[in-house]
């Protein structure tokens, strides 16, 4: 209220003390207009007519005011869509957060999925080659050249087949010699090949080992082996030529024969080529002698077999196991998860069996120095797909059965 | 209080609850005010809402209550002689409607506000009183009923509204005291 206004209103309900009085007075004094209006409060008759009109005027709001009133709706609904835009604005660089970081598993995952199961071509599977590690009795460990073949062990030195010289054993022109002990192993998709210290000669299929001595001495010849190693053993009726492998023990006199004897396979397989070996059991830890009844005489032809400690004896078509050592794969009516197996070491696969096998056994002759691709060829002509993933780091070999 | 008291963010913000307290505050002594000027119920209404939608579009500018007070005034003032310049061609005064204060205004126009602010000040007064009290009270003086009127409009016995007019005789002589409007009003309802 202005404070005129407040003084006129004591005024009229005789209110005003004497300074009110005076400046009420004085403005009303001041002008010609001031005057006129104090004369308008204090004629009744006036004033109660503006009292009756005031009273007639309807007390109106927004809402009475439709242009008004939909201006502020108008303005409320802006100002509803700007608060959401803000809201958005504000969420939107954690939204935006939270969807990279969504693509980006998305995107992880499926490139991992990819990286983890995407399709090889099989052209690009390379067969296995010359790889293998030699260990020396100091822990040394040699990668064997992948250009040469074979190691000859004698004379207190290792070389290369042709000569060239790889590592200088202990003991070297001493009279009582050092003996030290030595390994050769070749991993998955390796092969080697190593003539030892009595001249007698050993192929090493992929993922095989040998322990071999630097020289042989005593009375007999021992080699412990674990995978696949197929022998040439030079004759020497003075000291038997003994093969250690898991559960077993090969005694030669002068022969060609093929162990294998992988551990993750339940069988242990002793095929013979030429001459004449003792199969035996092991000798358990104690044990002074093996039992002569669980030992066996193989004859060319023959395999023994042995799995849960017994050993089985067959007639065998015996190039199948030992055409690996001249670079193929034999299968003969060979059950198929003993080919596959052959197949997963030599390209290094993992082997994944995705349906049911046909019942039939697998024939194929096929060179082992070619992509898996050729390998695959042949063998689906025996009703078996195949399929090559990435799982990780390794390759996964699928086999899906029979296709109806 | 010289204004209407307003929270001054709420208004520049559009905040529908704080311009509708503005509205219904000033909508009656705003179109009083017209009135005195236009002589014409109809266009003093118009006036107004053009006022006070002048008013809502400077809402930003507004900084104090009392200026939303002088915009109203002089936006309305304004408005007013425009008007009449068009009907009656009167020299062009057109007022700034940025006055934060309406004392400096030519007394023609300031008195006009004083006027209707005293107006507002009796309706105040009217505002204070009971409910039953005011009723009769609007009905005896402002609609200028008679006492067999208003019971038959309101349904309450004669003696009752007499009770409820002495009442709001005697609140009214208090507020109004020694005032030949009074004495009127007494001589009317008597």
């Amino acid at each position: 209220m202005e404070r005129i206004s407040q003084l006129l209103y004591k005024y009229l309900q005789g209110s005003l003390n004497e300074a009110e009085r005076a400046e009420l007075m004085a403005w009303a004094a001041a002008d010609a207009a001031n005057w006129e209006l104090l004369n308008r409060v204090i004629d009744e008759e006036s004033l109660e007519a503006d009292i009756q009109r005031w009273y007639a005027i309807p007390r109106r709001s927004v809402a009475d005011d439709s242009r008004l009133n939909a201006v502020i709706a108008q303005h409320e609904i802006d100002t509803k869509r700007q608060r959401l835009r803000q809201q958005i604005r504000r969420i939107l660089p954690y939204a935006a957060a939270v969807l990279i970081i969504a693509f980006a598993g998305i995107w992880y995952t499926h490139e991992r999925g990819q990286s983890e199961m995407h399709e090889i071509a099989t052209e690009k599977i390379l067969n296995g080659g010359n790889k293998a590690l030699l260990i020396l009795a100091d822990g040394r460990k040699i990668d064997l050249s992948t250009e040469r073949s074979g190691i000859i062990v004698g004379d207190g030195q290792i070389t290369y087949e042709d000569g060239s010289s790889l590592a200088v054993l202990p003991g070297i022109g001493e009279s009582v010699q050092t003996i030290s002990q030595l390994e050769l192993s070749t991993p998955r998709g390796g092969t080697y090949q190593m003539t030892l210290p009595d001249g007698s000669k050993a192929w090493l299929n992929a993922a095989s080992t040998i322990k071999y001595p630097s020289s042989f001495s005593g009375k007999e010849r021992i080699v412990e082996i674990a995978g696949e190693v197929y022998f040439d053993i030079r004759e020497d009726s003075k000291r038997p030529f003994k093969v250690l492998s898991r559960g077993q023990e090969v005694e030669v006199l002068g022969t060609e024969f093929n162990i294998s004897a992988y551990l993750d396979e339940n069988e242990t397989k002793t095929t013979l080529v030429n001459g004449k070996i003792r199969l035996s059991l092991a000798a358990k830890p104690g044990e002074a002698s093996l039992a002569p009844n669980k030992s066996l005489i193989l004859v060319p032809g023959e395999q023994g077999a042995l799995r849960n400690g017994h050993i089985a004896k067959s007639n065998v078509d015996v190039s199948q196991y030992t055409a690996w050592k001249d670079g193929f794969f034999d299968f003969n009516r060979l059950p198929t998860p003993a080919a596959i197996a052959q197949l997963a070491r030599w390209y290094d696969l993992d082997v994944v069996y995705d349906g049911k096998l046909p019942e039939a056994n697998l024939f194929a002759y096929i060179d082992r120095n070619k992509p898996l691709s050729a390998i695959l060829k042949a063998l689906e002509k025996s009703k078996l797909k195949f399929k090559v993933v990435q799982a990780g780091e390794r390759k996964q070999l699928i086999v899906l059965g029979e296709q109806l | 209080m010289p204004f209407f008291d307003v929270d001054i963010n709420a208004f520049n913000a559009g905040e529908r609850k704080t311009f509708d307290g503005v509205y219904r505050y000033y909508s009656r002594p705003l179109q009083h005010f017209a009135f005195s000027y236009m002589h014409n119920r109809v266009l003093a209404e118009e006036i107004v809402s053009d006022s006070m939608l002048k008013l809502w579009n400077n809402r930003q500018r507004i900084r104090t209550a009392q200026q939303i007070k002088a915009f109203l005034y002089i936006a309305t003032r304004n408005a007013c002689i425009d008007s009449l310049r068009s009907i009656r061609s009167l020299p062009a005064t057109v007022l700034p409607e940025e006055a934060n204060d309406l004392k400096g205004q030519d007394p023609d126009v300031y008195n006009r506000i004083v006027y209707v602010e005293l107006l507002q000040q009796i309706e105040d007064a009217v505002e204070g009183l009971p409910l039953s009290q005011q009723a009769v009270f609007r009905k005896s003086f402002l609609e200028g009923k008679t006492t067999d009127e208003i019971a038959s409009e309101t349904g309450m016995t004669e003696s009752s509204i007499f009770t409820q007019k002495s009442k709001a005789l005697s609140t009214l002589r208090k507020l109004l005291k020694g005032n030949i409007l009074l004495l009127v009003l007494l001589a009317k309802l008597g």
